[in-house]
């Protein structure tokens, strides 16, 4: 993981979390990132989204200048309730798709009852 | 379930908003050929953009994350770029509990203005991992020469 102190020109991304049945998605817009750019880790408690975008190479006169060129960075603490096995990572026109799976213990069960 | 975020967050700032409205009008007053922040006419949702002159050609960049080439129309009309588009909703978001809800669906617009010279038959654009990068090449006659003058 890298020193957040070291690398001040870092941004947050706009992101959405909802509750599915079974899982927790994560929609988080990270225009400039590619697959190769980016980097999920879970450590612990801690689920650490690295979006490094393609530099741009751009030479000239800025005359508009509204993109934040830095990299992506985000920090989530997550906890038991989310399945460090089962998380899925899809990433498409600049936008990273997680599904984290909820652990057997909070899914939520159907308790047949029988009637005597 | 608990989520916590711990990247520091930023708090709507009403001072920092009147300041920044406070600017938009000044750079009205200003005759800039581009504007200095988001266009006052575009409709509330302004996608960021970076516009780079070179001697050769105007670079723009946008970011327009989710969507696809079928959402974008980019247009120039005189000297006037428009990117317009529309941001369509995936399907997935009815009757869900939501924890956090910062995107934002819907049509947008941004107009930059540009001066005159552009080549508008060769102006690419293309649209790779939510970035749309629109190249504009400057007619010849607008592109700086350099003149080698002998001397005896």
């Amino acid at each position: 993981m890298k020193n957040i102190e070291e690398k001040k020109d870092l941004r947050r991304s706009h992101y959405d979390i909802r509750e599915e049945t079974e899982s927790i998605v994560m929609r988080l817009e990270m225009p400039g990132v590619n697959k190769s750019g980016l980097n999920i880790n879970v450590e612990g408690d801690k689920l650490v989204i690295d979006g490094q975008r393609i530099k741009d190479t751009k030479k000239g006169d800025w005359l508009v200048h509204e993109i934040h060129p830095g990299d992506f960075h985000m920090e989530y603490t997550i906890d038991k309730t989310i399945d460090r096995g089962s998380i899925e990572a899809a990433l498409s026109q600049g936008v990273l798709t997680l599904i984290l799976g909820l652990s057997e213990a909070v899914k939520p069960r159907k308790i047949e009852v029988i009637s005597k | 379930m608990e989520l916590t975020k711990s990247s520091p967050r930023k708090a709507p700032d009403s001072w920092n908003n009147l300041m920044s409205l406070q600017q938009e009008i000044n750079s009205l007053f200003e005759n800039d050929f581009f504007p200095a922040s988001d266009g006052l006419f575009d409709r509330n949702y302004s996608p960021a953009v970076d516009v780079v002159e070179n001697p050769d050609e105007y670079l723009v960049s946008c970011e327009l994350p989710g969507m696809a080439e079928a959402d974008i129309d980019v247009q120039v009309t005189d000297n006037v770029l428009t990117i317009k588009g529309e941001k369509k909703n995936d399907g997935t978001d009815t009757g869900k509990r939501w924890y956090k809800r910062e995107t934002w669906y819907g049509s947008f617009q941004r107009t930059i203005p540009l001066p005159s010279g552009i080549e508008s038959d060769k102006i690419r654009g293309e649209l790779e991992n939510g970035m749309l990068r629109l190249t504009l090449p400057k007619r010849e006659e607008v592109k700086p020469k350099q003149i080698s003058v002998k001397v005896k």
